[in-house]
């Protein structure tokens, strides 16, 4: 009798401790994670999504994600969906920093915590926000393409143009402040700059035209967005330049990789998206276990060129393109 | 008692101090209405103002759901200085949220905060907005948005409000000191500063309380008449004053120092030497020429004794009747004294003309040295003693000091006091001898005291006896013991009564009863003696009526000596003139005495008054007045007074 009780007992004990174990690990991956992107369409976006989803997969926690395809009002519905799904924690990449403030407010007033990644916000609170050093990131780009003018020998009497994203926004600010420091440093002048408004093909392709016809020493250019890199490369083509000019780029393609080799592009300063997304995860992972948070991270940009992008093709392809093998 | 008086600086600072203050607060008052007005009006537009740019601005952010934009615009819009709260209910967020939705900011406490309606602080921060406004927003395709709402606080009016108080409190302070100052300054100058030195002006002054200074001029035209005019007063008091000084100073008859003057500078001197001088005889002068004559030798003489005085510190003072003052106030004794020899022999060539002839005079000479607070009457003193020994010129000095006469007074007054008690008062009797007939025609009847086997003369015991109030008790008992001497006689005799006797009620009452008691009074003559004035002339003329009414009659002993003279004579109805002794003793001998007699008993001829002439000591006087026409002659040449005859 005594034996049964206390094989019972024991069984009874075990079987409550294993499901006790057991509830605290349901408990864990119960936690919801909202990723509220401004366009998931847009790679940079979408590879960012992955990183996220990857590391809360490996970490348990279950993501949504909630596109608002560049629409305030989706956004703020977005939001408030997430809300009412009742998410534990939100990382959020805004349309703007100014509607960024209006997704904290609510996030605030419903208690869910925030992590922002890129872009930013006016103003609000969130638990850490997540961006590119893009000053360190444009400063070695620059480097890469003050060592090729030299080795051609262009760095004496040549020059270089800019086409900027808007310069109001402080990653374009970021990313001119730290070119212009290597291009400073190598000698080099920087000729002309002009500011993107709508980000089209065309506007691209005028620009670059103009800054080529305005100098004539013009050496190279440097595209501060990755996304129209053809219509500075047809630019060049059709001023009959292509031996002439050299294109150095911010950000990334996944035809980078055939492109930087052939050197139609001297180089790229390569985000990493899936990183941001991991990253975003570990930081709410610490949260959520009470561990100490940094308010604001920066991460490195990968200055890739000719020389070096054979040996970071498998960093490029995950952490900057997605591209998990 | 507790001084009310006000300066008049302080009244004037009061009234303007509350004059600037009633006007500023008129001003204030209108001033704090019409900015109140303009403030309030200000609020009605710039809220209005600020509406109607909100509803055209924030409604394309409304319209793209861009919450933070308008926010932005709402909060940029609340700095406006008005603006209390700005609220706006946004019906397309509503839609989302499925509730209303009202995003706003207010000011609370200088910091902008998101609105919460649920604030309840927030709440009544708005209920208690002094303006409230709302409107609907619209879309370009008049969709409504929403609504918008303002709210407007006055606590910016009430803090301008209270700083223009503040302001105002500040300006009438500030106002107040700088025309108070302002006014200090220019009626201290102006005013202030010239009428305390006119107070000072005023205030420095002599013992008598006149200014010592004039008040000086004034730029001011008021100050500078009053100035005038106070000048003008200080010198006619001044001058008034001077006259004062120089009538009590000065004696009308000789315009000499008087005796008050005198004495004021005896008050000044710190080493004095005085000399009082006396003109002998000169109520026998003055009997003989009148008052007129006797004041112009008195002026005469005064002359020349100044001017022969020629020590620069030496004045000349006439005190009285016929003495002079020599005096120095800081002088050698021993050159004093010198000069004063010298000038005695100086004072007898001085020659006054009367009637064309020339008159000349003997002088006596009192001195001292005596300390200031004694040197007049120490130097009266050795006058009087001068005068006694005959001598004519006699320094004070203690041997001749009040001591030696209070001994000889106190003497004398217990040997009065003795002699009365002893009955030792007895009348002797001098016979009267009518030259016409050279027979005795009365007896003259004269006190003597009786002391042991002596018959004291009244030289010694009279004087003293009037001093020591005796002398009507001596008066009585001549009276009562001549009275009964002659009561059963046919004699005719005299007895000497003074002007005191006289006024003294008792000694009257007494004199005429004893005349009606003995009924002797048509042989009785009163002899009166001479005396420098009567104070009481009707009192003493009532008296000689009704005794000459029942038959007695009048004699004006000493004439020619003292104080009397024909219009005396006149007045008080004499029947003789006694001629004093001095004129009789040298009338042989002197031209000058008998020329004042002369006169005298040509004078008593024509208004029949008998004459008669006392000390007749020898023949040659006897004969001389007898060749005068002297009715009546008595003396020692005929006999010697005598207790019984």
């Amino acid at each position: 009798m005594n034996l049964i009780k206390i094989t019972f007992l024991v069984l009874f004990f075990t079987s409550a401790t294993f499901l006790g174990a057991t509830e605290a690990q349901l408990d864990i991956s119960k936690k919801k994670i909202a990723y509220i992107v401004s366009d998931i369409r847009i790679p940079f976006w979408k590879i960012m999504s992955s990183g996220i989803k990857d590391s809360a997969a490996k970490l348990g926690y279950e993501v949504s994600i909630y596109s608002s395809n560049n629409i305030k009002k989706t956004e703020i519905q977005n939001t408030i969906k997430a809300i009412k799904d009742k998410v534990d924690a939100i990382v959020l990449s805004p349309i703007n920093s100014s509607s960024a403030v209006t997704v904290l407010k609510f996030a605030r007033s419903a208690n869910i915590p925030v992590v922002i990644s890129d872009i930013g916000t006016n103003e609000g609170e969130y638990l850490s926000f997540i961006s590119s050093d893009n000053e360190d990131g444009a400063y070695k780009i620059g480097q890469v393409l003050a060592k090729k003018m030299k080795d051609l020998k262009w760095d004496i009497d040549g020059s270089v143009g800019i086409v900027s994203i808007p310069q109001k926004r402080a990653n374009g600010k970021a990313r001119t402040v730290g070119f212009m420091r290597a291009m400073n440093e190598s000698g080099i002048r920087v000729e002309g700059l002009k500011q993107q408004v709508n980000f089209s093909y065309k506007e691209t392709y005028i620009f670059s035209k103009e800054l080529i016809k305005q100098s004539k020493n013009l050496r190279a250019i440097w595209l501060q967005g990755s996304d129209r890199y053809k219509a500075a490369l047809e630019a060049i083509k059709d001023l009959g330049k292509e031996n002439d000019i050299l294109l150095i780029v911010f950000d990334a393609e996944p035809e980078f990789l055939e492109l930087i080799p052939k050197s139609v592009l001297i180089g790229a300063a390569m985000q990493q998206p899936y990183v941001f997304g991991e990253k975003a995860v570990f930081v709410l992972d610490d949260f959520f276990n009470k561990k100490d948070v940094k308010k604001y991270i920066q991460l490195t940009i990968l200055p890739i060129s000719t020389d070096n992008i054979e040996k970071n093709i498998s960093l490029i392809k995950r952490n900057v393109l997605g591209i998990l093998e | 008692m507790k001084n009310k008086q006000r300066s008049v600086f302080y009244t004037l600072f009061l009234a303007i101090s509350f004059t600037i203050l009633v006007a500023i607060f008129i001003v204030s008052t209108i001033l704090y209405n019409q900015t109140k007005d303009r403030l309030l009006k200000d609020i009605n537009s710039d809220v209005q103002t600020s509406l109607t740019l909100l509803k055209n601005s924030i409604y394309p952010f409304m319209d793209s759901y861009s919450v933070h934009e308008y926010e932005k615009l709402i909060a940029n819009e609340l700095n406006r200085k008005y603006t209390l709260a700005i609220v706006v209910e946004d019906c397309n967020m509503a839609k989302i949220l499925d509730s209303k939705y009202l995003v706003g900011k207010i000011n609370n406490d200088k910091q902008v905060q998101d609105f919460d309606q649920n604030n309840k602080i927030h709440q009544q921060r708005i209920d208690n907005s002094y303006l409230y406004i709302k409107d609907d927003i619209y879309n370009q395709n008049g969709l409504k948005l929403g609504n918008i709402a303002i709210y407007a606080s006055d606590s910016l009016v009430q803090e301008k409000l209270e700083s223009i108080i503040t302001i105002s409190i500040i300006i009438t302070l500030l106002s107040t000191i700088i025309v108070l100052l302002v006014i200090y300054f220019v009626m201290h100058q102006i005013v202030q500063k010239p009428v305390n030195s006119i107070i000072e002006v005023l205030n420095n002054k002599t013992d008598d309380g006149i200014p010592t200074s004039t008040i000086p001029s004034y730029n001011s035209k008021e100050l500078s008449i009053l100035s005038s005019t106070l000048n003008n007063m200080i010198n006619s008091i001044k001058e008034s004053r001077y006259q004062l000084d120089k009538i009590a100073n000065t004696d009308t008859l000789t315009n000499l120092g008087n005796r008050y003057k005198l004495i004021q500078d005896i008050n000044h001197s710190t080493n004095p030497a005085l000399a009082i001088i006396n003109i002998d005889n000169f109520s026998e002068l003055n009997d003989f020429y009148g008052y007129e004559v006797g004041d112009y030798i008195i002026k005469q003489v005064g002359q020349h004794i100044s001017g022969v005085t020629r020590h620069k510190n030496t004045f000349t003072y006439h005190i009285q009747g016929d003495e002079y003052v020599l005096f120095n106030h800081d002088i050698d004794k021993n050159e004093f004294e010198r000069n004063i020899h010298k000038l005695v022999d100086i004072f007898s060539n001085i020659t006054v003309e009367v009637d064309e002839e020339d008159l000349n005079f003997n002088f006596t000479i009192g001195v001292s040295f005596e300390s200031k607070e004694k040197i007049l009457p120490t130097a009266d003193m050795a006058l009087k003693v001068a005068k006694r020994n005959n001598e004519n010129i006699m320094v004070f000095s203690e041997a001749i000091s009040l001591n030696k006469e209070y001994e000889n007074n106190i003497y004398w007054t217990k040997k009065i006091r003795t002699a009365i008690f002893e009955d030792s008062f007895i009348p002797v009797y001098q016979p009267i001898i009518n030259n016409n007939t050279n027979k005795i025609e009365k007896y003259e009847s004269l006190v003597r005291m009786r002391d042991q086997d002596k018959l004291i003369s009244p030289f010694f015991f009279l004087e003293i006896s009037k001093k020591t109030k005796y002398y009507s008790t001596i008066t009585k008992i001549m009276i009562e013991k001549t009275f009964e001497r002659f009561k059963d006689s046919d004699l005719e005799f005299s007895i000497n009564l003074t002007i005191e006797d006289i006024l003294n009620t008792e000694i009257k009452e007494y004199i005429y009863g004893m005349l009606i008691k003995h009924n002797i009074a048509t042989r009785v003559v009163f002899e009166i003696v001479e005396t420098e004035s009567i104070e009481n002339f009707e009192a003493v003329l009532g008296f000689i009526n009704k005794i000459k009414k029942i038959g007695s009659k009048i004699a004006i002993d000493d004439f020619g000596t003292g104080y009397s003279n024909f219009d005396y004579l006149m007045r008080l109805n004499a029947d003789y003139i006694k001629i004093d002794g001095s004129l009789i003793k040298e009338i042989d001998t002197n031209k000058q005495a008998q020329a004042v007699v002369s006169t005298i008993v040509d004078f008593a001829k024509r208004m029949n008054i008998k004459t008669i002439a006392e000390f007749v000591e020898n023949e040659d006087i006897q004969k001389k007045v007898m060749e005068l026409g002297i009715d009546y002659s008595q003396g020692y040449y005929f006999s010697e007074p005598k207790i019984d005859i």
